[in-house]
């Protein structure tokens, strides 16, 4: 049919295109942020603010900005400096330690810190029983620390443990809060806990400001901060959530955001020709593994294990899959971390060997299956997907699963072998700066089932006793030496195939400097130590 | 007559929602894994996870979950996240305006856009203008809304710098004081204009990548119902009578027309409250669709049910909504 008049449709349209029209007008983009205010992007949002009781990457990054411990980890280094306790001395063989605290400093409502303050944050923390409070409860209880004076406090063992300094200074749980303002919003006897899920009571450099969930964290400076400021420091920090990161990287090119976390390799490389960005790219603590089935056929036996090890393409994922931002690693400690034996044995690329080695364990052509699971992580998956590459080469028919952290965790706390695929990778982040917290929780013997993250089901009584012998010690020396041992160990064994050390990669803008990442507080900032350049 | 036919789709909707939720809940138990270790973390002792099971009552056995759930959402309580120690209703309650207001607009957008050309479409059929708006139709309906959201994204914000990139308002606008949650109604109510401007501005993006298909279909539909009824015994006689196209057109046939739009407009709707979360995701919208994956990633069943059930019954709402719709434009509708 066609219309007589054409001047309704015509308006219709005109409308239409008028409205589009004007929406490039009255569009523009977000002002852009004020110089002394840090924009931060991050791919996750804070789960909750409670020191004593956080346990993700996104909730510590916050609580670093508004808390303090009795030590930390310095620079980008292990050595322990000190931030609320000015020094310390161990006795009775490491059995007890007495802190001497810092004179003068302020919680962020006016009280100030002082030993009872920190027996009520340990004692609240023990209580709680969450997030790192399973560090500590194995020597660790309330009755064991005391105050002995106003500036003194008194932690007395349950048992030798050799870190305990590391423990003290990690970032998940030592963290001392105000007793006044827990008790002041304490409700149905929590503890606090509900209140100081988006509110703070620390003493650290920023205090929230507001906490919107899911969306943004608001820190603004604290002016009596005990360390004092810079003209040239940031009086407010937002860490924004913003999943996707394209969107992150948009957001730095055009200014709106000045750090981003975790880029992915392809966006980190596009960042680094950007002559206003800085990338910073450093190997961390985080170390990818594929993990074994050592109680399921053929992987229980040791020189299938040594011929898969020779079955992972190192220099390609490393090259390619991370695009250069990991190192191949060597052994099951990060190279970063303190006691790592440079001079281990290190798998290679080699399928002729691996042939080699599967027909001495009476698998010539392979002709056996595997099952590989991975998380939904981009690196997890590109490992699981090289590593097949590898193995089909071998005869072996590798199937690759995509599974659920819950399905995974079920798994090895199962200690089923059944339920256990036959590989699996995985990365490991640790809690503290010392070796122990690999070498225990994911290979001894007493970590196998609930509790524990022993995934390869791997059990060897003189490994165990070794790893025995460095709870208790706490001459750094030794206890280098005894890692040394259970490295070689592990190793020989082969319960893993010992894939990359990743990188940490952050990109900031060339407006600010001062980003220190150190290892041993992975995932967090310095926020007090950036500063902006004009 | 209706009225009852509303008090019977309400008493429906109880048993659907039971049913949804026994479902929800049941599958939630097959899925492997232990929520209280999620929460707790890989390197919390067992001790800690046993207090965390405890506390929410995940070791008791599963039935016994299930009516304390049932027993707690009589009283419009949906249990605490798991993973935040949060109430769920709370939560559902920050995130879900995010969504609805999006939702809302990429709806509005849908109609305001995908009817007029629609209606063009069909009258100018086979026109320039009417192969513009296939082609606008068939690519509304092909692409991807999260391709679509980064490309508009690319465009607009990072090239042009036209429109900002994320969230729902901009780091320097306070947000006016919540009464609905909706950003636009909120600044409106408090005379807000700054803050009404800055929400709208960050709207237009997600709402078009969300919107897109939507506006696809509504255009698609009403152009063919409009051609089918404009070929209609009693249009021809309107024409007969006198009246003027326009008149013809919008008092006569449209409304006709319009009925299997609506019906698409309720559905849509539906879909799009839970099929957000990808847009979510692109444009940092801290909508309900990233709260319901990370709950299901991490095995929240307080928040996994929470949601479901939400959502469910939002879907039900609108869906009667549709139909008593239904009833108004068309007296030739009785429900029994």
């Amino acid at each position: 049919m066609v219309a007589k008049g054409k001047r309704w449709p015509i308006s219709i349209l005109s409308v239409l295109l008028v409205s589009l029209g004007l929406l490039a007008f009255v569009g523009g983009s977000p002002a852009q942020t004020r110089q002394r205010i840090l924009v931060h992007v991050d791919p996750a949002a804070l789960r909750s603010a409670d020191p004593a009781t956080a346990y993700d990457a996104p909730s510590i990054q916050t609580i670093r900005g508004v808390y303090e411990g009795l030590v930390t980890y310095k620079g980008t280094g292990p050595d322990i400096q000190p931030v609320l306790a000015t020094s310390w001395e161990s006795m009775n063989s490491g059995m007890v330690w007495r802190f001497h605290l810092r004179r003068g400093v302020k919680f962020h409502d006016g009280t100030s810190v002082d030993a009872n303050a920190v027996k009520f944050s340990f004692d609240r923390f023990l209580k709680l029983g969450k997030g790192g409070a399973g560090n500590f409860e194995p020597f660790l209880s309330s009755s064991g620390i005391r105050v002995i004076d106003p500036y003194t406090v008194e932690f007395r063992l349950t048992k030798a443990y050799g870190p305990f300094l590391e423990t003290m200074a990690s970032e998940f749980g030592p963290w001392i809060v105000s007793p006044t303002a827990v008790r002041a919003h304490e409700k149905n006897g929590d503890m606090g806990a509900d209140w100081l899920k988006d509110h703070d009571a620390g003493s650290g450099p920023y205090t929230i400001q507001s906490v919107t969930p899911n969306q943004q964290v608001v820190m603004v400076a604290f002016k009596d901060y005990w360390q004092g400021w810079a003209p040239n420091n940031f009086a407010e920090v937002i860490i924004r959530t913003v999943p996707e990161t394209t969107t992150r990287r948009m957001l730095l090119e055009r200014g709106d955001a000045q750090l981003v976390n975790r880029p992915s390799p392809e966006d980190a490389d596009a960042l680094k020709r950007n002559p206003r960005i800085h990338v910073y790219d450093d190997p961390e603590m985080r170390n990818l593994w594929i993990i074994l089935n050592t109680r399921r056929e053929p992987l229980n036996n040791k020189t299938v294990r040594h011929a898969l090890s020779y079955a992972f393409d190192y220099k390609g994922f490393v090259e390619k899959a991370e695009a250069g931002y990991a190192t191949q690693a060597r052994g099951p400690i990060p190279a970063r971390m303190w006691g790592w034996d440079s001079s281990l044995y290190q798998y290679s690329f080699d399928l002729q060997e691996a042939k080699t080695l599967l027909a001495q364990a009476g698998y010539p052509r392979g002709n056996f299956s595997m099952v590989i699971w991975h998380l939904t992580y981009d690196d997890m998956r590109r490992a699981a997907a090289v590593f097949q590459g590898g193995l089909q080469q071998l005869g072996i028919d590798a199937k690759i699963q995509q599974v659920t952290g819950g399905a995974l965790f079920d798994a090895i706390n199962s200690a089923d072998p059944k339920k256990m695929p036959d590989a699996l990778t995985l990365y490991w982040i640790p809690d503290f700066a010392d070796p122990l917290n690999f070498l225990y929780p994911v290979f001894a013997t007493a970590s196998i089932g609930k509790g524990g993250y022993n995934g390869s089901l791997y059990s060897n009584p003189a490994y165990d006793s070794l790893i025995g012998m460095a709870f208790g010690e706490p001459n750094r020396d030794k206890r280098i030496a005894i890692y040394k041992k259970a490295q070689e160990i592990l190793v020989e064994d082969a319960p893993h195939l010992w894939i990359a050390d990743l990188h940490n990669i952050v990109a900031t803008s060339n407006t600010v400097t001062g980003y220190v990442f150190n290892p041993y507080l992975p995932q967090t900032f310095n926020y007090h130590g950036m500063r902006y350049k004009p | 007559m209706l009225l009852r036919y509303v008090v019977r789709r309400l008493l429906l909707a109880v048993i659907v929602l039971l049913g949804v939720t026994f479902l929800t809940f049941a599958v939630s138990q097959l899925i492997p894994g232990d929520p209280a270790r999620l929460a707790a973390g890989p390197h919390a002792s067992e001790a800690s996870v046993e207090r965390l099971r405890r506390e929410y009552g995940l070791d008791r056995p599963w039935p016994v979950q299930y009516v304390d759930f049932l027993g707690r959402l009589s009283r419009g309580n949906l249990g605490r996240s798991v993973q935040t120690d949060r109430p769920v209703r709370d939560e559902i309650g920050d995130y879900f305006p995010a969504t609805a207001e999006l939702t809302l607009a990429a709806i509005a957008l849908a109609c305001a856009v995908g009817i007029p050309v629609g209606v063009l479409s069909a009258v100018w059929r086979n026109s320039w203008l009417d192969h513009s708006a296939r082609l606008f139709s068939l690519l509304g309906v092909a692409v991807p809304s999260f391709w679509l959201g980064l490309l508009l994204e690319f465009v607009f914000y990072y090239r042009l710098g036209w429109l900002p990139g994320e969230g729902r308002l901009g780091l320097v606008t306070t947000a006016p004081p919540s009464r609905t949650g909706l950003l636009l109604i909120d600044s409106v109510i408090v005379g807000d204009m700054n803050a009404f401007g800055d929400a709208l501005l960050h709207l237009v993006l997600p709402a078009v990548a969300l919107g897109y298909n939507s506006l696809a279909l509504v255009t698609r539909t009403t152009r063919a119902n409009l051609l089918e009824v404009l070929h209609e015994d009693f249009v021809r006689t309107a024409h007969a009578k006198g009246l003027r196209t326009r008149s013809v057109i919008f008092g006569h046939a449209l409304r006709n027309a319009l009925l299997p739009t609506l019906t698409i407009i309720g559905l849509q709707f539906g879909y799009l409250l839970g099929g957000a979360i990808l847009v979510e995701t692109i444009f940092a919208w801290p909508g309900i669709g990233t709260y319901a994956l990370n709950g299901i990633l991490n095995l929240d069943f307080p928040v996994i049910l929470g949601v479901t059930t939400t959502v469910t019954l939002i879907f039900l709402v609108v869906n009667l909504i549709v139909d008593v719709l239904y009833a108004t434009l068309d007296p030739r509708v009785r429900y029994a």
